[in-house]
């Protein structure tokens, strides 16, 4: 077991940020460089809770990947507001940090997470489709427009951050092979499960390439512990890792 | 988002041990006040195995989710490469369980007073149910899993000196405790190991030395290696007899 705890300066946050890294085990899988896998956590969570509550790291360990956890706050990943500039600390300093740190491969990475980090790497990797070719969100929160007005956020920032318009405005810019492998799963007791059907339909009819899958299950670390082994499969597929 | 709030109470405390003559880490997982209240709180000490840390069971178990629905303060020592013993001048790592660490605990957290729990894993197995069964004073209940247990044959053969052979040989301290405790005051163990596991032979020999004896304990046998799959598992079933004989109930 190889985990690193990190406190850096974030200049979209203007202030110290802790995030986790799960490593690579050198003398399984050597120097490197490696790919990243950025995994996001839930709201009320924190960077310790896919470490501590889940068994990811076991689930990791075969895989030549870096995975990094990340603190979003309450901000579900977003630029909220001048203070929670959550967007622009991941993709801007974060990446920029880890790169200059660890031993990373240049080029895409993978990004997951569950619950408001599920809505966090959806919208973020198909915002930043140069920088993560693999998505995967688990038991995702996909508020629609509607339901962002109604959170009260700011007309805006659902402007930019309203899940279901990233998708379509994607598919307008980029070429269809270079779109990210995107797949999200929920579970049938899963209290999100509508807003997933929801989002799922409209790719559908969108005809954005992607996989949704239900499972037994509800919103629980039960679930989560299982179904992130199917996002690692994907993930070093699309990253062209091997598992050892 | 009402129904996503399950929260986690971690403390990771550096303190100074005597015995050890340095700082130490050790990891305690606390109750959500929210759920449990404020206490005091019985503990368990949940020892790690060859080559972990303090940070092992956190890490690479579910036992923060497990043990979430008791009113249980849950204490991760390190304990080095040390089976737990005292293993030499600079490793008096019973010592260190037993006086800094069990001390430093109730100094610091809200600690019900009373017998605490033990278990571990591996060597943490061996080592739980040795210091369970040296010190009866401090643990009423014992579950070790997959516990590598040498007899004093296999201890001489590590080449661990005699002096420390005739303290720490497992055999040997199931033996005395016997001889020297009422039956009704000794500690409840409780042992597992997995059909696959390469220790199971040395489980069965402890075993069969109990039942030889008459010294009351439980022991079972699963399926699966020595593995967190199989930890993450069976802690479980550990959890349920420390609440038990701690009196406390899973909320």
């Amino acid at each position: 077991m190889h985990v690193a705890t990190i406190q850096f300066h974030s200049h979209s946050l203007g202030r110290h940020t802790t995030y986790t890294a799960i490593l690579p085990e050198p003398q399984r899988h050597g120097d490197g460089p490696f790919p990243v896998l950025y995994q996001l956590h839930g709201a009320s969570d924190d960077h310790s809770a896919w470490l501590v509550r889940s068994r990811l790291v076991d689930h990791v360990a075969p895989y030549p990947l870096i995975v990094i956890l990340p603190d979003g706050g309450l901000s579900w990943w977003r630029n909220a507001g001048p203070r929670d500039k959550y967007e622009d600390f991941v993709t801007a300093d974060l990446v920029r940090h880890v790169a200059a740190t660890f031993r990373v491969r240049p080029g895409r990475a993978a990004i997951g997470g569950l619950s408001m980090g599920g809505y966090g790497c959806v919208r973020l990797g198909l915002k930043h489709p140069s920088l993560f070719g693999s998505i995967w969100g688990h038991s995702s929160s996909l508020p629609t427009a509607q339901q962002m007005k109604q959170w009260g956020i700011p007309e805006t920032e659902i402007a930019s951050d309203d899940v279901y318009a990233v998708a379509q405005r994607l598919l307008a810019t980029g070429p269809r092979l270079s779109l990210p492998k995107l797949t999200f799963d929920c579970g049938v007791d899963d209290f999100l499960l509508a807003e997933n059907r929801g989002f799922h339909a409209h790719l559908q009819a969108l005809d954005f390439p992607h996989t949704y899958t239900e499972h037994p299950g509800a919103h629980t670390w039960e679930y989560w512990d299982r179904h992130v082994r199917e996002a690692l499969r994907q993930h070093a597929g699309v990253l062209g890792i091997r598992r050892l | 988002m009402e129904g996503t709030v399950s929260a986690v109470n971690i403390a990771s405390v550096q303190f100074h041990s005597r015995t050890l003559g340095r700082h130490v880490t050790y990891t305690a997982i606390l109750p959500e006040p929210r759920r449990h209240g404020d206490g005091p709180f019985p503990v368990l000490y949940q020892l790690h195995g060859a080559s972990d840390d303090h940070t092992a069971w956190l890490v690479r178990s579910r036992l923060v989710d497990h043990v979430a629905g008791y009113p249980l303060i849950v204490i991760l020592p390190d304990g080095g490469l040390s089976g737990w013993r005292n293993a030499g001048p600079r490793e008096k790592y019973e010592d260190f369980v037993t006086a800094d660490l069990v001390p430093q605990v109730a100094a610091t957290l809200r600690v019900r007073p009373g017998r605490a729990a033990i278990g571990g894993l591996s060597m943490g197995g061996a080592g739980c149910i040795r210091l369970g069964l040296k010190h009866p004073g401090l643990f009423a209940s014992i579950w070790a899993h997959s516990s590598g247990l040498a007899n004093a044959e296999r201890m001489r053969q590590r080449g661990i000196p005699e002096t420390e052979i005739a303290a720490d040989d497992p055999w040997g301290v199931a033996e005395r405790l016997l001889a020297t405790l009422p039956r009704p005051s000794l500690p409840r163990l409780s042992l597992d190991c997995g059909v696959d596991d390469r220790l199971v032979e040395m489980n069965r020999a402890f075993h069969a030395h109990l039942e030889a004896i008459g010294f009351p304990h439980t022991y079972t046998e699963h399926p699966g290696a020595h593995t967190w799959e199989y930890w993450d598992l069976h802690v479980r079933e550990a959890l349920r007899q420390h609440a038990e004989v701690l009196g406390i109930r899973r909320k």
